[in-house]
């Protein structure tokens, strides 16, 4: 059967015009081709449904394609960041014109850093995540030990959104109130679709910074393996994550208490850390600054090891390492690495100023003397 | 709209801004129904079909028929679609009619495929060209709707409807089927 006979009989058989003659001869044609048959079948059945669809497709003149595509590519980083804003702005007179004041909330401000950083993000691949339903404990049983937490049932959490990011990308997302929150890579929040009346809390592992819309009637708190963190309006950073098995939490502006997994909940004050770890909660006065670059691009290395540092800049760019020797681990080091920087110039900065040879060999970094 | 050899060969040997405009007119929105079918969003589907064009375009292929030519661009949507599917990570995904989305997506876009989009492109195309009384009155039958139903819900009398439907019939086949036979013959390899 050549392919024009066949092209017809198909054209016909989707029209329903077809004679007995040709409907079996399209038959014995199709019944040997089962997958052909099935979207045959599925097509001729739902013509006009699917013609509704495409006659909805717009053709232009090619010209203006060709124009457009410049335009349109550079359109969607701008509506990125103004669509945050008008959405924070839509929230907010939401929440005026509609609740009682338990809901006033005051959106944060993205600073001209934070969001200069969102497009470099971008840019540079960077912005990635999978959000998936939560639909039963097995996705949350890792973050979130439910014995630990008060009051907590599985059924609350059904129906959050839960966001992870792999090693190798960022999150910046904003929750039902305003809140901004730019997750760090390897980490993973769940959050509801909307907030409660009394609290607002989201369930963290990983590290992120918050920039939290104003609400002094409904705490936003951010409850991590390590316990919680309770605040009203401010800017902080929460890792969860680092060698030591606790959390740390860094305020960077506004007013939030801590509290540990068995109950002890302090005030930290701007400019101060606090680590919660299983055996109690300590606060220091400390520099913010090598805590928070990471949000605005940046990676601040301040007496931090060859090894911590490889760690991070492997994880980030996928790759190994390899150390030739293991003193070498231990030297440590100052500095500023841009994060949206490929890793090779990375590396040579790191050399400029050590005898110490880094090179990134295939799919593997190799430190040696 | 492709009408002729003569504007097929132009297509093929002359590679300009009207030869891409007539190969457009004539692809566009098959080409989008396919991307749309693979990823369940029109404004992706748009997106991909604009690029894919813009590429053929930049790129100056020789291509030494139509049918490769066609093969090449569904081809292409294709595996952009593919790549935009990996890269898709959001499950905010919108439940669509399940008549429109895909089965399955095999590994290989084999002849089989390509002859059957090819036979749904042609035959959108010639409902696209019929005048909307003709096309509303076959696909309400198409529907399943009788003859008195149609003419009930056009608000026109019975013999009118078994005139369109006739009509629209008698367009079809002109358009689609081989009497025709020097325009399809290009067509096929």
């Amino acid at each position: 059967m050549d392919d024009k006979n066949i092209s017809t009989l198909i054209k016909k058989g989707l029209l329903g015009l077809l004679s007995a003659e040709e409907q079996q001869q399209l038959d014995s044609y199709l019944n040997e081709r089962p997958q052909m048959k099935e979207e045959f079948q599925s097509f001729r059945d739902s013509i006009p449904e699917n013609y509704e669809r495409y006659k909805q497709y717009k053709g232009e003149r090619i010209e203006n394609v060709l124009k457009d595509y410049k335009k349109r590519h550079i359109r969607k980083m701008a509506i990125y960041i103004v669509s945050t804003a008008a959405c924070l702005a839509l929230l907010f007179a939401l929440a005026v014109g509609w609740y009682q004041d338990y809901n006033r909330t005051e959106p944060p401000v993205l600073s001209a850093d934070v969001q200069q950083t969102i497009i470099m993000s971008k840019q540079s691949h960077r912005q990635d995540a999978v959000i998936t339903t939560v639909t039963n404990e097995e996705e949350y049983k890792d973050i979130i030990d439910i014995d630990e937490e008060e009051g907590l049932n599985a059924n609350a959490l059904l129906n959050s959104y839960k966001v992870t990011t792999y090693h190798d990308k960022e999150f910046w997302l904003t929750l039902d109130d305003g809140t901004v929150v730019h997750l760090n890579n390897d980490t993973r929040l769940i959050y509801p679709q909307k907030f409660g009346s009394k609290k607002r809390e989201v369930y963290l592992e990983g590290e992120a910074y918050f920039a939290v819309a104003r609400n002094s009637h409904r705490p936003f708190i951010v409850h991590t393996p390590h316990g919680s963190v309770i605040e009203h309006g401010t800017e902080f950073n929460i890792n969860t994550k680092n060698e030591e098995d606790e959390t740390v939490v860094v305020l960077v502006d506004g007013c939030v208490s801590v509290k540990s997994n068995h109950g002890e909940e302090r005030t930290l004050k701007p400019s101060e850390m606090a680590q919660l770890k299983s055996d109690g909660l300590s606060i220091e006065p400390v520099d913010v600054e090598p805590y928070v670059a990471w949000n605005t691009g940046t990676f601040d290395f301040r007496d931090v090891s060859l090894e911590k540092i490889m760690d991070v800049l492997s994880r980030w760019h996928g790759k190994k390492v390899v150390f030739k020797s293991e003193e070498l681990r231990h030297h440590t080091f100052y500095g500023h690495i841009r994060r949206y920087d490929q890793l090779e110039p990375a590396l040579k900065a790191i050399m400029a100023t050590t005898n110490i040879r880094i090179t990134l060999e295939g799919d593997t970094i190799e430190v040696s003397e | 709209m492709i009408t002729n050899t003569k504007d097929e060969i132009r297509i093929i040997n002359q590679w300009d801004n009207d030869s891409l405009q007539l190969l457009y007119d004539d692809y566009f929105k098959a080409l989008t129904f396919y991307a749309d079918r693979i990823l369940n969003s029109r404004v992706e589907a748009e997106d991909v079909v604009q690029d894919v064009f813009l590429s053929v375009w930049q790129a100056e292929k020789d291509f030494p028929s139509i049918a490769m030519l066609r093969s090449y661009l569904y081809h292409s949507v294709r595996n952009q679609c593919l790549n935009r599917l990996k890269k898709r990570k959001l499950e905010t995904v919108r439940l669509e009619d399940t008549q429109i989305g895909h089965t399955n997506i095999s590994d290989e876009l084999g002849e089989d495929e390509l002859q059957m989009e090819e036979a749904i492109r042609q035959v959108f195309q010639a409902i696209d060209a019929l005048p909307a009384n003709q096309r509303r009155v076959l696909m309400l039958a198409m529907q399943g709707n009788s003859t008195s139903e149609i003419a009930e819900s056009m608000n026109i009398a019975v013999g009118t409807v078994k005139k369109h439907k006739a009509r629209a019939i008698q367009k079809l086949r002109d358009q689609l089927m081989p009497e025709a036979f020097l325009f399809l013959t290009f067509f096929v390899q």
